[in-house]
């Protein structure tokens, strides 16, 4: 068992990911929410409520900057940095199906971000509504939703990275242009977003009210929109790295 | 531009085995461009058993050929086979190549002992430790095998990178300028390791950009100028070719105009240009003109100030070549 192929494999991305100096900076970041929601519950407003304060932190800080950020480094970097160094040739050169090497290494990236993230959420959820008594489930329920959306992003951003050398730009540029901007002006793109789906899981799982969350999508339209994602992104990057060609442009 | 192939006394004893199993690595009609640039173009040879040289300038193509050989290029017309399989899209023939590329990287963080045990766990070896301390053994990394590649010097992260290649016993080598940054000491213990595991019978490609590295290693040579296997054959050959080609110096002496005159009755020099900058000389034979110049001069009266040659550069050396 210890010995086996993808175990190996995703021992290798574990390490490599920890001993990135990107790291450090995902973990700063994902303070952030934890430090807000201690900052804010400390003294609520008169009329406020705590879970709607909580949901929009949720919304816009945890699902709309932690999450995608997180998983854009984590997910780039799983094949960009051995790419940049070279060092995929120690992988690549193997008699090992590259199919195995893409599912580990989304899994490996999926985990690290929801290694990140979810505690995150989960802890700054348990924060800012101590005061209310469905405050375990809600957290509970909205960590579920970015865990599954941590690897829902990997995959993508897994396939970005092995199809343009510009990846990072490439990832922001679908955050940004498609799930912030267009996402709010055409309905269209919504069943086209991560961030969708995650919000909606959210809502689901956390069993929120719908005013709650922004989640515009129906939850079996989420899930069924989601596993299409995530399997054609696997596909097209397993296809990828099976034509992937190390050299150097002359 | 003619491909000139000399006579390949370079295959040895092993040389029937490798027949009966097929040639270990061949490639036929191969080119590789990239948009409108040509790397590689029409390159066609087979490897055997023992040590070949892949020797170029480089921008030559060298490199590009080794990546088409390791599997990671797809030739752009050609095949390029590896034990008898075509290299591109069939991860499946890593089971009998060893690949040590050029690029220094090594996963830092890992030590040589766990670099190799990685390269044998992913090679699927029934037993990876021992397979692992095999290959450290091999290339006589036992006392650094615990400390961290980031730590080692060139010449250890060198020999870690091939204790990685060698854990699955693989009976084709290929090395990309395997001998660069390293200090002659290092040099000599790689050049001992390879020939030893060529003795053991195995296929073993060095590509490097400079001729004499090759020599005491490599029989056979093959070299490649703008992506075009220019000429192939045994490393004393190669060597005779690039040293008794013409050669053109620059002289600057306290009388030139007399000096030309003395030097154009030397049987060894086939020309002289009088010109500002001094003389321009052409000889075909290097060893000659260098015993004769200074007693030509003495005799003279004459006093050298300066002899440099201008065409030296090992792009010069390759296109002569080429152009034989």
């Amino acid at each position: 068992m210890r010995d086996s192929v993808e175990l190996t494999l995703a021992r290798l991305a574990f390490r490599q990911l920890a001993g990135s100096r990107r790291s450090l900076w995902v973990l700063a970041l994902a303070l952030l929410p934890v430090l807000l929601s201690l900052l804010f519950s400390g003294n609520p407003g008169p009329n406020d409520d705590v879970t709607e304060d909580y949901g929009e932190l949720y919304q816009a800080l945890i699902v709309g900057v932690l999450l995608p950020i997180v998983s854009l480094v984590v997910g780039t970097s799983v094949f960009g940095a051995e790419v940049d160094d070279g060092t995929i040739t120690y992988v690549l050169g193997k008699p090992v199906p590259r199919w195995r090497i893409v599912l580990t290494r989304v899994v490996v990236a999926g985990l690290a971000t929801a290694m990140v993230v979810a505690p995150s959420a989960y802890i700054s959820g348990v924060i800012a509504l101590r005061s209310q008594p469905s405050a375990p489930r809600v957290a509970l329920g909205m960590a579920g939703a970015v865990i599954a959306g941590s690897f829902l992003y990997c995959a993508l951003f897994v396939a970005i990275s092995l199809s343009t050398r510009r990846a990072l730009v490439a990832g922001l540029a679908y955050v940004v242009v498609w799930e912030s901007s267009l996402s709010n002006t055409f309905g269209g793109t919504r069943a086209l977003s991560v961030r969708q789906y995650t919000q909606t899981f959210a809502q689901s799982w956390a069993g929120l009210e719908a005013s709650v969350l922004n989640a515009r999508l129906e939850l079996g339209t989420a899930l069924t929109m989601a596993a299409v994602v995530a399997v054609l992104a696997t596909i097209h990057s397993i296809r990828r790295l099976q034509r992937f060609e190390i050299g150097e442009a002359v | 531009m003619s491909t000139q192939t000399l006579d390949r006394p370079g295959t040895g004893p092993a040389a029937p085995a490798a027949a009966a199993r097929g040639a270990a690595v061949e490639l036929r009609n191969v080119s590789r461009w990239y948009g409108n640039v040509v790397a590689v173009n029409d390159v066609s040879f087979t490897l055997g058993p023992g040590i070949t040289g892949l020797l170029g300038p480089n921008g030559a193509g060298k490199s590009t050929l080794l990546h088409m050989l390791a599997g990671f290029l797809a030739p752009s017309a050609g095949e390029v086979l590896v034990d008898g399989r075509a290299a591109w899209k069939n991860p499946e023939m890593y089971r009998s190549l060893g690949l040590v590329p050029e690029r220094e990287a090594v996963y830092p963080f890992l030590s040589g002992y766990e670099f190799a045990l990685m390269n044998a766990r992913l090679h699927g070896m029934p037993d990876p430790r021992q397979a692992a301390e095999r290959a450290i053994d091999i290339v006589d990394l036992r006392e650094a095998m615990h400390r961290r590649i980031g730590g080692y010097s060139k010449g250890m992260r060198q020999r870690a990178k091939i204790a990685g290649a060698l854990v699955h016993d693989p009976r084709i080598l290929l090395l990309d300028e395997p001998f660069n940054g390293m200090d002659p000491g290092q040099r000599m213990h790689m050049m001992e390791l390879l020939r030893g595991l060529a003795d053991q019978g195995r296929t073993i490609l060095i590509s490097s950009h400079i001729l004499e590295e090759l020599h005491h290693l490599a029989n056979n040579v093959l070299v490649v100028v703008a992506g075009r296997l220019a000429a192939s054959g045994h490393f004393r050959e190669i060597r005779r070719l690039m040293t008794d080609r013409p050669h053109t110096f620059t002289l600057r002496s306290s009388d030139d105009r007399r000096l030309a005159a003395v030097l154009m009755t030397d049987p060894s020099v086939k020309g002289v240009e009088l010109g500002a900058g001094g003389i321009t000389l052409h000889t075909n034979e290097r060893g000659g003109f260098a015993q004769h110049l200074p007693r030509a001069a003495r005799d003279a009266g004459i006093t050298l100030y300066e002899l440099r040659p201008t065409d030296e550069s090992l792009e010069s050396v390759f296109s002569y070549l080429v152009k034989r």
